[in-house]
């Protein structure tokens, strides 16, 4: 079930309704059930696929509570991690390598390979399975003491409004809450409304408009010229941040009707100044994830300094993976990675200088843009044209009439529009370079810029719109 | 909770608000295909001759060149993506506020291979007219959604889109879109170009020949002309229709029954001339010029005789 979609916006209220009503003791249980059929709807095996990670985790972190010995809890932790990791590369990445195999083996016999087609990747699949492999993880570090109740353990793992798209969520923020008993009260209505319509906006009216100029570009490459490839990556990336956050905001919107707060997960990415700003405000919590799962364990930065740079390239590299099961994704990590280790060298031998004058958020957009190309490039051998195009054949005369002949001016200029106007509301958020007073602020403006919105989304939203693109991860 | 309930108070309103100001907007477009639709579905008019039919009729028929031929006054109310059924239904639309014309060119779809693709194309174009009884009847017929579109401003918002929009604003401002100027009373021409064919059996039911029984009884009945067209067909894609010919006879059978007028124009040797045609159905404009001046000749010497 999609956030954008009809039968959700039936669900929702009938949900947020039974919930305020239903007692106290039960409403965990309506949740769970929400939460599965709101997983259902797309496909019953799916769900039988969300139990048993639910099931092989829940009583994995019993075993591990139970055992005695140090030895004993790291079998079961990789017990856990190993079916985990198994579903995963199964679904995800068994394609993928096996491809890249027979691609090698093209090379070196001569023969002729078959390869695999795509399997369907369960929607989600990645972010409940990092959220149960942390949780096991915590358990094991003895951070967390395991759910006993299996049910309540299963809607931790699959609370709805953060199942498919994140933040992924840890067990000590998330289950707490789900306990925790809450009255309803009207003043938590406002917020989370506010907060779910200023995503749907970005999500329906910014990303979903920004798609029907970036998908013709990037299917033709052949057709345009290096400066519209690269303005094209540029809209992809102010596409990709507002389709996911504006996921993340939907979700934190829904569950804050249930009484939840869920873990911030983007705080204005593209007004970073440099790579390892951006890292600090971009998908925090799939960033922390890797931090304390994946680079923590690797020796953190109690290494020599040769392998704490190592190490966060290759943390760079496995994000890049997560991300997709392709050779791009690998070279998007990548390229993050290095120039990841190169500001911290650089940080390190000039630890004085700065960036002056917005140089610094111009090189990280450029970067950006540059490196989320791979992210949206059909191929490998696509990513290259482009990257070829864009050194070889950038010409700025052409972008706009190349742009233009897209769709018509009024479209194309409204979705450029947008794009100043989400700077401009973030710009807002980070620095309030407009001095509103409070009491009119939150009693005339804010309503009325809510309402406005909400009417934007039906004025010129797109309801014809796709997945948002990190169901894919 | 009285904060929220003046909110939604508040919210609703707009949203009535809003869809009122695009819809005047579309309302006040003096030119393209909400002129055309003002006039089918909103004004009082008294044409003496009206083209009835789909797109091939709103191409194939030039106004200005029937007029000037037949020294007539005539209007092109072809609806794109309409069949048959929905095309007799707008005509009858276009009875509510206006009077019966004298002539009526009903150009007939004897091509079209699915009976059952009696559906509404574009359907936010009739948005702003479901106060038309007898548009929002047809409609509600074909599309139970239409009764949520009538009284629910943001579920019909959700599906216009910002074409709507802009559409609306050049309505205020009196300023025409890049095709609107091709619209002359109705008529247009196609500038669609997709070329595709394909062996098929067109639709042959019962109830496509007795709404032409219907059609011609009411002409009857306000003495008015019928003339039953069968505008041009690429020849190779009227080859491909393997009962065309004897669906072409049963309608000229229907005609002679009904006691009116058939012109065929499919074995016309413009059928033969792929320059004229932008796509198999439908004739480009010069193609549609040469058509309609053959075809208002035809009708003059029948007028005369």
């Amino acid at each position: 079930m999609l956030f954008n979609s009809l039968p959700f916006l039936v669900f929702l209220p009938i949900v947020f309704l039974f919930y305020w009503l239903l007692n106290d003791k039960y409403r965990w249980i309506l949740l769970l059930a929400a939460s599965y059929y709101f997983y259902s709807g797309w496909g019953l095996w799916y769900v039988l696929l969300l139990a048993s990670t639910t099931i092989i985790d829940y009583f994995i972190a019993l075993q591990i509570e139970k055992a005695g010995s140090k030895q004993r809890k790291k079998l079961f932790l990789i017990i856990s991690l190993s079916c985990n990791l198994l579903v995963l590369l199964g679904f995800k990445y068994f394609t993928f390598l096996f491809n890249s195999g027979a691609f090698l083996m093209q090379h070196f016999d001569n023969n002729e390979v078959h390869y695999l087609a795509q399997i369907v990747i369960p929607v989600g699949l990645s972010f409940y399975t990092f959220q149960s492999i942390a949780y096991t993880i915590d358990v094991y570090r003895g951070e967390v003491i395991p759910e006993k109740n299996i049910a309540r353990f299963a809607l931790f793992v699959s609370f709805f409004p953060q199942l498919v798209a994140g933040p992924v969520e840890r067990f000590n923020n998330l289950m707490p809450q789900l306990k925790k008993k809450t009255n309803f009260e009207f003043e938590m209505l406002l917020p989370a409304i506010r907060i779910a319509v200023w995503g749907f906006f970005k999500k329906m009216v910014i990303a979903d408009r920004l798609a029907e100029i970036v998908d013709p570009i990037f299917k033709n490459i052949h057709l345009y010229s290096g400066s519209t490839l690269l303005f094209a990556g540029f809209l992809f990336a102010v596409q990709v941040y507002c389709d996911f956050s504006g996921y993340t905001d939907i979700a934190t919107g829904v569950a804050k009707l249930f009484g939840i707060q869920l873990s911030l997960n983007w705080r204005r990415p593209l007004l970073s100044s440099s790579l390892i700003e951006f890292w600090k405000r971009n998908h925090i919590s799939i960033t922390s994830w890797f931090r304390n799962y994946l680079y923590i364990p690797l020796g953190g930065n109690k290494v020599s300094y040769g392998r704490w740079l190592f190490n966060i390239f290759l943390v760079f590299l496995i994000s890049g993976l997560w991300h997709g099961a392709s050779w791009t994704f690998v070279l998007w990590g990548a390229m993050h990675g290095v120039l990841y280790c190169i500001e911290l060298v650089f940080n390190k031998k000039f630890p004085n200088l700065k960036w002056r004058f917005g140089l610094g958020h111009v090189y990280l957009l450029l970067f950006h843009t540059v490196s989320i190309i791979a992210f949206r490039a059909a191929s490998s051998v696509d990513l290259f044209v482009i990257y070829h195009k864009i050194i070889s054949s950038f010409n700025i005369e052409l972008l706009g009439k190349e742009v233009f002949s897209l769709s018509d001016t009024f479209s194309i200029l409204f979705s450029l529009g947008m794009i100043l106007f989400l700077f401009m509301k973030e710009l807002q958020e980070e620095t309030s370079f407009i001095r509103i007073p409070t009491v009119r602020y939150s009693n005339y403006f804010r309503p009325a810029f809510y309402i406005c919105l909400f009417i934007g989304i039906f004025l010129f939203g797109n309801f014809n719109s796709n997945q948002f693109i990190y169901f894919r991860f | 909770m009285k904060k929220i309930i003046i909110y939604i108070f508040i919210i609703v309103a707009c949203g009535y608000a809003v869809r009122e100001i695009i819809y005047g907007g579309l309302r006040e477009n003096k030119f393209g295909i909400f002129d055309k639709y003002n006039t089918i579905f909103l004004k009082s008019n008294n044409y003496e001759t009206l083209i009835i039919g789909s797109s091939r009729a709103e191409s194939h028929f030039n106004c200005r060149i029937i007029d000037s031929v037949l020294n007539t006054n005539s209007y092109n109310i072809g609806i794109q993506g309409s069949s048959l059924p929905f095309s007799l239904d707008v005509f009858s639309a276009y009875l509510e506020n206006s009077k019966f014309p004298r002539n009526i060119i009903f150009n007939i779809d004897y091509h079209i291979n699915a009976c059952d693709n009696d559906t509404v194309f574009m359907y936010p174009r009739y948005f702003p007219y479901l106060s038309n009884k007898t548009l929002f009847k047809a409609l509600e017929k074909r599309d139970k959604r239409f009764l949520g579109f009538r009284y629910f401003p943001y579920y019909s918002l959700a599906f216009m889109g910002d074409n709507y929009f802009s559409a609306a604003m050049r309505g205020f401002f009196n300023m025409p879109g890049q095709y609107d100027k091709d619209y002359y009373k109705g008529s247009a021409p196609i500038r669609d170009v997709k070329w595709k064919y394909k062996l098929y059996y067109a639709c042959d039911e019962a109830v496509m020949y007795d709404r032409i029984d219907s059609v011609a009884a009411i002409c009857k009945r306000h003495n008015a002309n019928l003339f039953l067209v069968l505008s041009p067909i690429y020849s190779k894609a009227s080859g491909q229709i393997l009962n065309g010919s004897s669906l072409i006879q049963k309608l000229k059978e229907k005609a002679i029954s009904n006691n009116v007028v058939l012109l065929d124009y499919n074995s016309d040797s413009l059928c033969n001339d792929s320059t004229l045609f932008a796509d198999p159905y439908h004739m480009n404009e010069k193609g549609a010029n040469l058509f309609t001046k053959k075809f208002s000749e035809d009708l003059r010497a029948i007028w005369k005789k």
